[in-house]
């Protein structure tokens, strides 16, 4: 019962489409929120892999840039026929000195055109002629083969990237053959080797970021046989310029995918093992990779901005909903309660009309009632009055007739006289009985407390004659007190007494007993007699009106005294009944309430 | 027409036949000597007043008893009672309400309005002579009524 209720209350708090309803939308916003998050993921790693890509397209023009233009100007001193004519001129001069001087100078200024940190000069053995800011041999076994390379070919040639033993720092060499024009086949006279440090002239280049970025830096690699080279300065490690090696084991490295042969935009670890993004490229026209990498922090810092919003977008709308679903609840459940009252306001306003309607109804059923009580009395008024008026006319003059004509009258016709005076008095016993009657059917019932043993023996006295109480017995125990109408008791009495009297008048002894005994709240009074009794099958039509068991000649009456009997037990909440045998007497009980303690208690 | 001064019993009563039963009854006692019949409560008023046909009776006169039916045609024997015992000089005089009615409201009524006693008439004749004789010898010889004063 109490669980029910509990349950019941639960159910009235939290409807379930309600809560289906509240977890959808909240599903609903987080779903959205987490869409929106993702396609902002999308765009700004695009936005990255885009930048990223631009950064390592614009090094990689500048690194082009840097090589072409050295090429370039290589190419334009190997075709300046003027300058070579007059380098060949000192370089076949015998007067060494003058073409010491000379030729020393020339390379001092080709060595500073290209940036170089020193040049020197080969002759087709390959023999080191001249030399400038070189302590170091060039003409190790690193550059020879490039050398033949360009003996047969005769073009402008850039080394690959070297390690020098003397001078640390990655160079690389410009290698610039100069032909003798004045000769029909051109012979190749001389190299020119001109010695570039990229630490001083490209990485520069490289290691500059167009954009304010804290983690962004942009490598330039090599592989190195198990290993990947860093070429350039790092950003966030110092003196790493071709210092730095790493194993290709470590596949996350983006070096190694970058020697490995990947390109474009790739995640994976930094030299420092921090997660990173990288944008990687081969340089073309060397065996160098480019690796625009920024750290997947940095990166991830507007994707972070990005989350916090989706979640605190979520976690308000979620509130917003939260809030307005109970608003919502809340008014609902105003709503019914109101709906709730306003039904019970029409419900008690018909009550209260139906109360009125009703009575309305009662009062003019009462008014009815009182007037067909009025005109019920009044019939019983011309009864009483306009019956016995004749009736004493025809009893009054037959009796003057008997009286002053009795010489006229034989035998007959006195008797005759005698009938219509006997049968006019009979007729106004009849009209009063039935009056009294009628009148305790509407007569005030006054309670008061009635001795009932000493009423009976009343009674018995006053309605019987000398003769009379020397012939019956009467036996008369103590009977219990009740309360009553005094004079309509007495009525009761009176007539079961004389009831017992009139039916025991012809047996030799007559025996009356009266008494009384408490049963299931009821005192139940009797009267009994020895007399001639009566047919228990005719006992239902003992206490009707005008019903009679005996003969007029038999017994007299008029059959009304046990029908009043019934009538004023009736009235005071009571009961009546008999037993009996023919010829051997017969008993009358009336049973009052034993709690009945006054009037107020009555039904009128 | 009797001397009206002289009545001693006056019987408003409009049934001719209960009138003569109760001359009768009277008569038997020799109470009937001076006994004048009203058959209509107007009648009984103009008596009690000496009005109309009883003007010139003296109103100091009174009879010794009235013996009045309540079924009266025009005025009822109520409303002769009210008026009657309402005034200053007609309300000692005695009034027996005669009637064949019991009902229980007619005798109250009666009682409340100032009557002196209230018979039912009874059907059996010889009941209703000893009822009459003795109302009779009672009001004029047994009860003693109050001497007239003029107001």
């Amino acid at each position: 019962m109490y669980l029910s209720e509990t349950k019941y209350d639960l159910k009235k708090t939290f409807p379930l489409k309600l809560v289906v309803m509240f977890i959808l939308f909240t599903l609903g916003i987080i779903l959205v929120g987490f869409y929106y998050y993702r396609d902002q993921r999308k765009r700004i790693f695009l936005e990255q892999e885009n930048d990223l890509g631009a950064i390592a397209s614009l090094k990689l023009s500048q690194i082009e840039q840097w090589r072409e233009e050295m090429l370039k100007d290589a190419e334009i001193l190997k075709n300046n026929e003027l300058l070579v004519n007059v380098i060949k001129e000192s370089f076949d001069d015998r007067d060494m000195a003058i073409q010491y001087e000379n030729i020393l100078k020339w390379l001092e200024s080709v060595c500073k055109e290209f940036d170089g940190t020193g040049a020197s000069l080969v002759d087709t053995s390959l023999n080191v002629l001249f030399s400038v800011s070189q302590t170091d041999s060039i003409t190790g076994k690193y550059i020879t083969e490039d050398l033949v390379t360009v003996l047969s070919d005769k073009k402008v040639h850039l080394t690959e990237l070297h390690q020098t033993g003397i001078k640390k720092g990655d160079v690389i060499d410009l290698l610039i053959p100069l032909s003798d024009f004045r000769r029909e086949d051109q012979r190749l006279f001389c190299i020119i080797i001109v010695r570039i440090e990229l630490r001083k002239t490209l990485f520069p280049i490289i290691e500059s970021w167009p954009a304010t970025s804290t983690s962004s830096e942009t490598q330039v690699v090599c592989k190195e046989g198990d290993s990947v080279l860093y070429l350039n300065n790092l950003r966030h490690q110092q003196n790493t310029s071709s210092n730095l090696k790493l194993p290709l084991s470590n596949e996350q490295l983006l070096a190694s995918k970058a020697v490995g042969g990947i390109d474009g935009i790739v995640e994976g670890v930094d030299y420092r093992n921090i997660p990173v993004v990288g944008y990687i490229t081969r340089i073309p026209g060397l065996p160098w990779y480019m690796v625009a990498k920024i750290n997947k922090e940095e990166l991830q810092a507007p994707l972070r901005r990005v989350l916090y919003f989706v979640i605190i977008v979520v976690i308000l709308l979620g509130l917003l909903i939260a809030f307005t679903h109970v608003l919502w609840m809340r008014e609902k459940e105003v709503r019914s309660i109101a709906r709730d009252n306003a039904a019970l306001r029409r419900a008690e306003e018909e009550i209260r009309r139906l109360n009125a309607e009703l009575e309305h109804r009662v009062t003019e059923r009462t008014e009815q009632l009182e007037a067909s009580n009025k005109e019920l009395e009044a019939f019983c008024y011309s009864v009483s009055h306009d019956l016995r008026s004749p009736l004493r006319s025809i009893h009054g003059y037959t009796t003057l007739l008997i009286e002053e004509y009795k010489e006229n009258l034989d035998d007959e016709g006195k008797r005759l006289c005698g009938v219509i005076t006997s049968s006019a008095a009979q007729m106004g016993e009849l009209i009063d009985d039935l009056l009294g009657f009628s009148r305790i059917g509407k007569c005030n019932i006054n309670s008061v407390l009635l001795e009932m043993d000493s009423l009976a023996a009343i009674v018995f006295e006053d309605i019987t004659s000398k003769k009379e109480k020397a012939e019956i017995t009467l036996e008369i125990g103590k009977l219990h007190k009740t309360y009553g109408d005094l004079s309509l008791m007495r009525l009761v009495w009176n007539n079961l007494i004389s009831n017992a009297i009139k039916y025991s008048s012809k047996v030799s002894s007559p025996l009356i007993s009266i008494g009384s005994e408490q049963e299931d709240g009821m005192i139940n009074y009797y009267v009994k007699d020895n007399g001639v009794g009566f047919d228990m099958r005719y006992k239902h039509k003992l206490f009707g009106v005008f019903q009679r068991l005996h003969g007029e000649k038999e017994f007299e009456g008029n059959g009304v005294g046990l029908a009043i009997v019934n009538r004023i037990i009736a009235r005071h909440n009571g009961k009546v009944w008999a037993e009996g045998e023919v010829g051997k007497g017969a008993a009358f009980y009336f049973s009052l309430p034993a709690n009945m303690k006054d009037k107020s208690e009555m039904i009128k | 027409m009797k001397d009206p001064n002289a009545v001693e019993i006056l019987l408003i009563e409009d049934n001719p036949r209960d009138a003569e039963l109760t001359l009768r009854a009277l008569r038997k006692n020799n109470l009937a000597n001076n006994v004048l019949i009203a058959e209509d409560g107007e009648e009984a008023l103009d008596f009690f007043f000496c009005r109309g046909k009883y003007e010139k009776r003296n109103i100091s006169t009174p009879p010794k008893v009235v013996l009045l039916d309540l079924k009266l045609p025009k005025i009822s024997g109520l409303e002769v009672l009210k008026i009657v015992k309402s005034d200053n000089r007609t309300a000692n005089i005695p009034v027996v309400v005669i009637t064949s009615s019991r009902q229980e409201p007619d005798i109250m009524e009666a009682y409340k309005m100032g009557a002196n006693s209230y018979v039912v008439k009874p059907v059996d004749f010889d009941q209703f002579i000893n009822a009459m004789s003795s109302l009779g010898l009672y009001w004029l010889l047994v009860n003693e009524p109050l001497k007239w004063v003029e107001l």
